[in-house]
């Protein structure tokens, strides 16, 4: 017979103490993030400029999307849902124009540093080089882009092809419409490729040698390696960088925002959150189309992140789960008519 | 142990929606006090009340401080100490509330500070470009009279000053200057002489008197120099003399945007100054931009008052002893316009009226005042009374990087010549930049034509403004 004391003994448990070292995350998180997301709903259904607190129902995203408005005028109503439509195509421009390059870019390096055949000397030092640009502040790299890629006589990067290779007029790098857009895509994919590399290289190593020493018992040669046993154990990998990179590339802010010149923005950079910002700071706020365009941005985010998820599925997978789920049923069904009517 | 863990799930979740709902009813509460006008106005009306009962009894309202907000202390530091220097007062009884940011990013951060009733507040420094946001809004600005500054007593004061502390609504005068920040344009003497013949600034007057003969001395001064003869280092500047004087408002008296032939002419213009190079491709305020006053590339800045320092041009020249320090001359130029300054209103809230009444006049009509201010920082003060004298007793010599020649004298013409009335709205820092944006993309080449151009400025408006203006 056990005493009481040590019932009680057997009965402390420690759990509640993890709940307590969790409890600051929590915090800040609803303070910061959820509430945040709530409130941004609830704008959403408000108005804007002068007058923020009338309830509009769901006036702004009509504005926004349809370019028809219950309360404003129709031309005004138009120009609203034009500039989010260009803001959006320009977010699909630049993400595109930065993953395609990016994620080649990355695999490329990280099939080159795992192949152990290859020999590559240095291979740390170039993996820090290559990483580095991530570790640098936006700001700073926008700083410097827009000293090197100075649109006057005086750029650097003008005055040298201005003196070798006897251009004649600077070339506008921070206005021009494709010019500007490639040099954003270039800072995009010069930023992250290094981080996408280091990910996909995590994922390689994850696969088993003996996979790859088997195909090159069976006489693989590195391209077959490569499109027959690296890339399809490489699936989930790719997947998730896919996933980050458009969540990432949807909300595209600040090198889009910061390569500007003075307070002029260039149109064709414009992306959605830039978009969102505008609206929500400056001179004249419009709190309720900035949340409006936010939560349309969120819906879409999560639908195309979804639509990525179910298409890259791995199939197989999904055909075994449904196998098993038929077996059972079947199974079942025998029992039944085994045991029927008890 | 599976119940447990059911039951600690289920609290977690309870926990999480009342947290999420805590902070929802919270802030709700709060927000009404932000917005809503009738709360705060409810409280303003209390402290109104508690003010002047106060005043019949002792004047300030004991142990309270002068409360000055401003985003940086370049201004209101020196101003406090000589404030406190010459009038007796104790640095104690002023409290500087620095909000330490760009003067662009002030406004929003004193709208956050003031929508909390409890935050003090009794003068506001307020940028011309977004003045009137507050100045229009009787529940965070109050008129001048209310403290007793009297119009009748700001003889002395640059009209223009006056004109941009009036609010639209009703005309009220609620703010008032130290400053009047007007401004000419500067050009290198050396280059003048070189290639256009001019020996003083008179004659440089003369060839840049209005837009027609600028462009005339462009053609003429390009001709003689050849390559890299930029009349004025950007069209930023260019634009800060016409923009600063149109002859009428941006909005038409039922609120929609005037596009008129004012806006036609100057895309033209600028088009031609562009693409002729008569302006250089740098970017204003840039590095490159400081660096043209020591090439021979460049003619001439537009300079304000607040410029003939290391903000534009004694950094443009290099400094003192710099490649061109020392070479530069101002003269009127094509057009007397303003450009900056910073305006003082008393905050509704104002709990130290006649400390706040002495401040402000101190630096304005308290002719004592201002000058020591004037001598102390070189600053332009919006007293011409005040600065007719100071010119009138040659002491000042005027800028070093003028050489020899007093640029108050000229700055003083610009002042008086400058005429706003009736020209402000609410939104024209917001307007003039959808209109230099659009201006810039005809430059650039990216729109075909000047009509289209004002296509794009309207729409460019609109969308910035898409509820304020009628688009009917």
């Amino acid at each position: 017979m056990k005493s009481s004391a040590q019932n009680r003994i057997r009965s402390i448990s420690y759990a509640k103490y993890g709940y307590f070292f969790i409890l600051p995350f929590f915090i800040v998180y609803f303070i910061f993030q959820l509430y945040p997301l709530f409130n941004t709903f609830k704008l959403s259904l408000y108005g804007n400029a002068t007058n923020p607190e009338a309830f509009v129902k769901l006036d702004n995203f009509k504005t926004l999307i349809f370019g028809e408005s219950d309360i404003i005028a129709s031309k005004a109503a138009a120009t609203q849902s034009k500039a989010l439509f260009r803001a959006f195509g320009n977010t699909l421009i630049l993400w595109f124009g930065n993953f395609i390059p990016q994620i080649c870019l990355s695999l490329l390096l990280a099939v080159w540093f795992t192949d152990l055949n290859l020999k590559i000397k240095g291979k740390t030092f170039f993996k820090v080089v290559m990483y580095m640009p991530n570790i640098v502040t936006a700001a700073s790299v926008a700083a410097l882009f827009l000293m090197l890629f100075s649109r006057s006589d005086y750029g650097p990067i003008n005055s040298f092809l201005m003196e070798n290779f006897g251009l004649e007029k600077p070339i506008d790098f921070i206005r021009d419409k494709w010019i500007s857009r490639g040099v954003v895509m270039f800072i995009q994919t010069w930023m992250w490729f290094g981080n996408t590399m280091i990910m996909l290289m995590a994922a390689i190593m994850g696969i088993s040698p003996s996979l790859f020493e088997a195909a090159d018992i069976d006489g693989a040669n590195s391209r077959q390696v490569f499109t027959k046993v690296t890339l399809p154990l490489l699936r989930p990998m790719v997947v998730y960088t896919m996933i980050t990179s458009m969540i990432g590339g949807l909300q595209m802010w600040d090198i889009p925002y910061l390569y500007k010149i003075g307070t002029s923005f260039n149109d064709n950079i414009k992306t959605i959150a830039v978009f969102i910002y505008n609206n929500f700071h400056g001179m004249n706020p419009n709190y309720g189309y900035s949340a409006a365009a936010s939560v349309a941005l969120f819906i879409l985010t999560s639908i195309l992140g979804s639509f990525c998820f179910a298409m890259n599925r791995d199939k197989d997978a999904a055909k075994r789960k449904k196998q098993i789920k038929e077996a059972k049923k079947k199974m079942k069904e025998q029992n039944k008519a085994t045991f029927g009517g008890f | 142990m599976k119940n447990l863990k059911k039951t600690l799930a289920l609290l977690a979740a309870l926990a999480m929606s009342a947290t999420a709902l805590y902070g929802c009813g919270d802030e709700k509460e709060s927000s009404t006090a932000n917005n809503s006008s009738s709360k705060v106005e409810e409280s303003k009306d209390d402290s109104k009340a508690d003010d002047s009962s106060k005043e019949d009894n002792d004047g300030d309202a004991e142990g309270d401080q002068l409360t000055i907000l401003c985003w940086n202390a370049n201004d209101s530091k020196p101003m406090v100490d000589l404030f406190c220097e010459k009038t007796g007062h104790d640095p104690s009884e002023i409290n500087i509330k620095n909000f330490d940011c760009q003067g662009g990013e002030a406004a929003e951060l004193y709208e956050q500070y003031l929508s909390e009733a409890a935050n003090d507040a009794d003068i506001m420094f307020l940028e011309a470009d977004w003045a009137l946001k507050f100045i229009n809004d009787d529940s965070q600005t109050m008129a001048l009279s209310e403290i007793g500054i009297d119009e009748s007593s700001l003889g002395d004061i640059y009209d223009y000053v006056l004109e941009i502390g009036k609010s639209t609504v009703d005309g009220t005068l609620k703010g008032i200057s130290w400053q009047a920040a007007a401004g000419g344009y500067c050009y290198r003497e050396d280059l003048a002489k070189e290639y256009l013949g001019v020996e003083t600034p008179e004659q440089m007057q003369e060839k840049v008197k209005d837009w027609d003969t600028f462009l005339e001395t462009a053609k003429e001064y390009k001709a003689a120099k050849g390559d890299k003869a930029a009349m004025a280092a950007t069209l930023g500047g260019v634009w800060q003399v016409y923009g600063g004087s149109r002859g009428s408002a941006w909005l038409t008296s039922d609120n929609k945007l005037a596009v008129d032939d004012y806006c036609k002419n100057y895309a033209e213009f600028a088009k031609t100054l562009w693409s002729e190079g008569y302006v250089t491709n740098v970017n204003q305020w840039g590095d490159e931009w400081y660096a043209l006053g020591a090439t021979d590339d460049v003619l001439g800045y537009f300079v304000s008052t607040w410029g003939f320092g290391d903000t534009i041009l004694a950094k443009a020249a290099g400094g003192e002893g710099g490649a061109t320090f020392g070479k530069w001359k101002c003269v009127v130029g094509p057009a007397e316009f303003y450009w900056g300054g910073t305006w003082l209103a008393p905050a509704t809230r104002c709990n130290s009226k006649d400390l706040a009444k002495e401040f402000i006049e101190f630096f304005t009509t308290n002719k004592d005042g201002a000058e020591a201010y004037a001598l102390k920082q070189g600053e332009y003060m919006s007293n011409s009374a005040v600065m007719e004298k100071i010119i009138a007793d040659g002491e000042y010599k005027g800028a070093p990087v003028l050489g020899d020649q007093n640029h108050f004298e000229v700055l003083n013409e610009v002042a008086k010549g400058i005429d706003m009335a009736g020209k402000i709205t609410p939104y024209d820092s917001t307007i003039k930049t959808a209109f230099n944006d659009a201006v810039n993309a005809y430059c650039e080449g990216t729109l075909g034509s000047v009509e289209e151009t004002m296509g794009d400025f309207e729409t460019r408006v609109m969308e910035a403004l898409p509820t304020q203006l009628n688009w009917e």
